[in-house]
């Protein structure tokens, strides 16, 4: 019998506590019953929509009212930007989706290159600047950029949620150098959002010390979604707990060289000196 | 343009309701049920509990939004 | 949230600081080795062959405080002088015929003689030939900071002293100094008054070393978080013997203070590691090469140490009031300093002895004219 072990820490966004640190999104799926069979498996907390013009043509579109399929009680629903081509129209969303009455939270995503969805970093931080201001928890989608992420804790985002790799590649971290220093920087929690193909990619980037990660593509195309939900649930769970336990440092490469002359050795004298 | 009618753009198209009609009406005569949509008037979005009685004016932009699944 | 709560609520268990943890744990020669070895190839990477110079002005031993440590304390019945601005200026300009294009003012805490209208006045007179003029001060608000940024200062050295407040309490008997806190809070009220320059540390010896270090390293990745845009330096300060004779309780041995700065430097591989003349010259060329990357050279740390100015005005000053010296004092009596020169080789023999080393030696490192 395993002894019990302290629950990992809690992920605290805005204030707000939340036992899981996977975020998943609702596109892709197969169908609203796989979706909510693997928000079911993942367990989740938060789960990003989007917004959309209603269809007037008259046909049933299933995905058309995710509410039907997504309890707001059960669920912190953040709704995102996608869409948006500037900061005017993210902002435009933004207001949009608080009408519904749900928590002010925004998932502000700007990419106005279709083709790769690459967040554009200047429209992103003129969005959050005026959506702090109207008092949203802003949860902005950026690139890897350092200072970026700095600026935008500057002007009062909850948290930053740069990617690993552009969406839907599943190359998994490809950015990690600039995610480390984000992390080693950051003042908000760091959500890693995007191109995390693979569990072993969501256990990486809970061991580097992001404080959670965004899972869709991943999940919704899986052969079995569900299966693959539960599959990030416990890489999530791993990585978080191997971090606080905290990883023995990799030995330096060539730690063991030795130079000629010791580098310390004017710390011994020679005895003639004395 | 009689007085007796009130034509809006829903999603961009037009739709001519008797005069009086409302938000909530147009949404109805477009099978769309309140529950479900967000409403935005002239570019500016509308509380859920604000739009269902409030009449249309001539000419009024009106979009119907969804959330829908999105990543 | 300022360090000082950081601190107050337990020092957070983050991946380096644990790594910190182990690099100042108790080791043998060879892993101090191994260590030094890593420090030097990462300061290598992140400053090249380099070592900035610079020297400390003292403008005032005046001071209000008591610290059982410092020559300056007020209960210490010491000749204090003040300089005027063209004293200050005479410094300076002696310095920067030396080489110098940064210089740091230093003052003891004395509202009344050292106010930040007074170093602002001192830094605005300095900007026209120095580069690069930063302050080691009593700790200010905000808006008093802002004045002395904008006459032009881009750096602010604040130690704590010890970071342990148990520790802190009965070595800081009076004065403004004794709380604790809001000493402990200067370095971020400073970054937001605009200085790009951030000087820490402790003044080692006062607390066990390895658990002042763990607490110096928690303030260096918290600055290195809240005040992202300043670059960050670390000073090594120990205690020397001062007037007042004070025996340091935890006395910290060379090879001690070799583990600390080679640890800093593989923990934080991008912050500067300042070390001044305190130390004698074998351990400064020897840790040259190990981390250090900033050092004053030729330094004196008295008023007026460069070329005699203020010596008409030595008194001493006991309860508040200035007290004239007796006659035969007069003519030879000199500012006490606030602590021995350990290095008191001149800046020309330091500056070849670097080079000797293979270091480069750095006298000005920006200018702020570029961004005017």
């Amino acid at each position: 019998m395993t002894t019990p072990q302290p629950p990992p820490q809690p992920l605290v966004i805005a204030g707000r506590t939340f036992r899981s640190r996977l975020l998943t999104g609702t596109g892709k799926f197969p169908s609203p019953e796989a979706m909510r069979a693997a928000l079911e498996a993942s367990g989740t907390e938060i789960v990003t929509v989007a917004l959309r013009r209603a269809d007037l043509s008259g046909e049933h579109d299933p995905f058309a009212d995710i509410l039907t399929h997504i309890d707001p009680a059960r669920y912190l629903l953040l709704p995102n930007t996608s869409g948006a081509m500037n900061a005017a129209e993210a902002v435009r969303l933004a207001r949009l989706a608080a009408s519904a009455g749900l928590p002010k939270w925004i998932k502000l995503e700007i990419h106005p290159d279709p083709r790769h969805l690459l967040p554009d970093p200047i429209e992103t931080l003129l969005a959050a600047e005026q959506l702090v201001k109207e008092g949203f928890i802003v949860l902005p989608y950026i690139n890897a950029d350092p200072v970026l992420a700095k600026r935008l804790q500057d002007v009062g985002t909850a948290a930053v949620m740069p990617l690993a790799a552009p969406i839907g590649t599943n190359r998994g971290l490809e950015t990690r150098g600039q995610l480390e220093i984000i992390i080693e920087q950051a003042t908000v929690p760091v959500v890693i959002d995007a191109g995390l193909g693979a569990p072993s990619h969501a256990a990486a980037a809970l061991e580097m010390g992001a404080d959670a990660v965004l899972v869709n593509t991943a999940i919704a195309i899986a052969s079995d979604p569900a299966a693959m939900a539960h599959a990030f649930r416990l890489a999530v769970d791993a990585g978080r707990i191997a971090y606080e336990t905290g990883l023995a440092s990799a030995a330096p490469v060539g730690a063991k060289a030795s130079p000629t002359s010791p580098l310390t050795g004017f710390l011994r004298p020679e005895p003639a000196l004395r | 343009m009689s007085t007796d009618s009130v034509t809006a753009l829903a999603n961009g198209t037009p739709v001519t309701l008797p005069a009086g009609a409302t938000i909530g009406d147009l949404a109805a005569h477009l099978g769309l049920a309140p529950k479900a949509i967000l409403v935005e008037r002239n570019g500016e979005a509308l509380l859920r509990s604000e739009w269902p009685a409030r009449p249309l004016s001539e000419g009024d932009r009106i979009e119907f939004i969804r959330m829908v699944a999105g990543g | 949230m300022t360090f000082s709560e950081t601190l107050h609520q337990g020092l957070p268990q983050s991946a380096v600081l644990r790594r910190f943890a182990e690099l100042v744990a108790p080791c043998d020669d060879a892993a101090l080795e191994a260590l030094a070895a890593q420090a030097a190839a990462t300061t290598r990477r992140h400053f090249g062959k380099t070592m900035r110079l610079f020297a400390p002005l003292y403008v005032s031993n005046e001071c209000v405080n008591i610290c059982n440590y410092c020559g300056f304390s007020r209960n210490n019945p010491i000749f204090r002088t003040t300089l005027t601005l063209d004293q200050v200026e005479a410094e300076a300009r002696h310095l920067a015929a030396e080489g110098f294009r940064a210089i740091l003012l230093v003052a003891g805490e004395h509202p009344k003689f050292v106010s930040n209208t007074y170093l602002a006045d001192c830094t605005r007179r300095l900007r026209a030939f120095v580069p690069s003029v930063s302050i080691e001060v009593a700790p200010m608000e905000t808006e008093e900071y802002r004045h002395i940024v904008d006459a032009g200062a881009d750096g602010v050295t604040v130690f704590q002293e010890t970071y342990d407040p148990v520790a802190y309490a009965p070595l800081h008997p009076s004065g403004p100094k004794r709380d604790f806190a809001w000493r402990l809070d200067c370095p971020e009220r400073a970054y937001a008054a605009g200085f790009r320059r951030i000087g820490i540390g402790a003044l080692l010896g006062l607390a066990p070393w390895r658990t002042e270090a763990v607490r110096l390293a928690a303030h260096v990745e918290h600055l290195l978080k809240h005040c992202w845009k300043a670059s960050l330096a670390v000073s090594f300060p120990r205690l020397r013997p001062a007037a007042s004779g004070f025996n340091p309780q935890f006395p910290l041995a060379d090879r001690d203070l070799v583990q600390l700065v080679c640890a800093l430097r593989v923990a934080f591989p991008e912050i500067g590691l300042t070390l001044s003349t305190r130390e004698p010259a074998h351990l400064r060329d020897g840790l040259a090469g190990l981390g250090i990357t900033m050092m004053s050279a030729g330094a004196r740390t008295e008023p007026g140490g460069y070329t005699g100015a203020g010596r008409e005005a030595l008194h001493r000053t006991e309860r508040g009031k200035s007290v004239p010296l007796a006659a035969a004092e007069v003519g030879t009596a000199e500012a006490t300093v606030q602590f021995e020169i350990g290095d008191p080789r001149p800046h020309s023999v330091v500056v070849a002895r670097l080079r000797q080393l293979g270091l480069d030696p750095i006298w000005k490192d920006w200018d702020a004219a570029i961004n005017a």
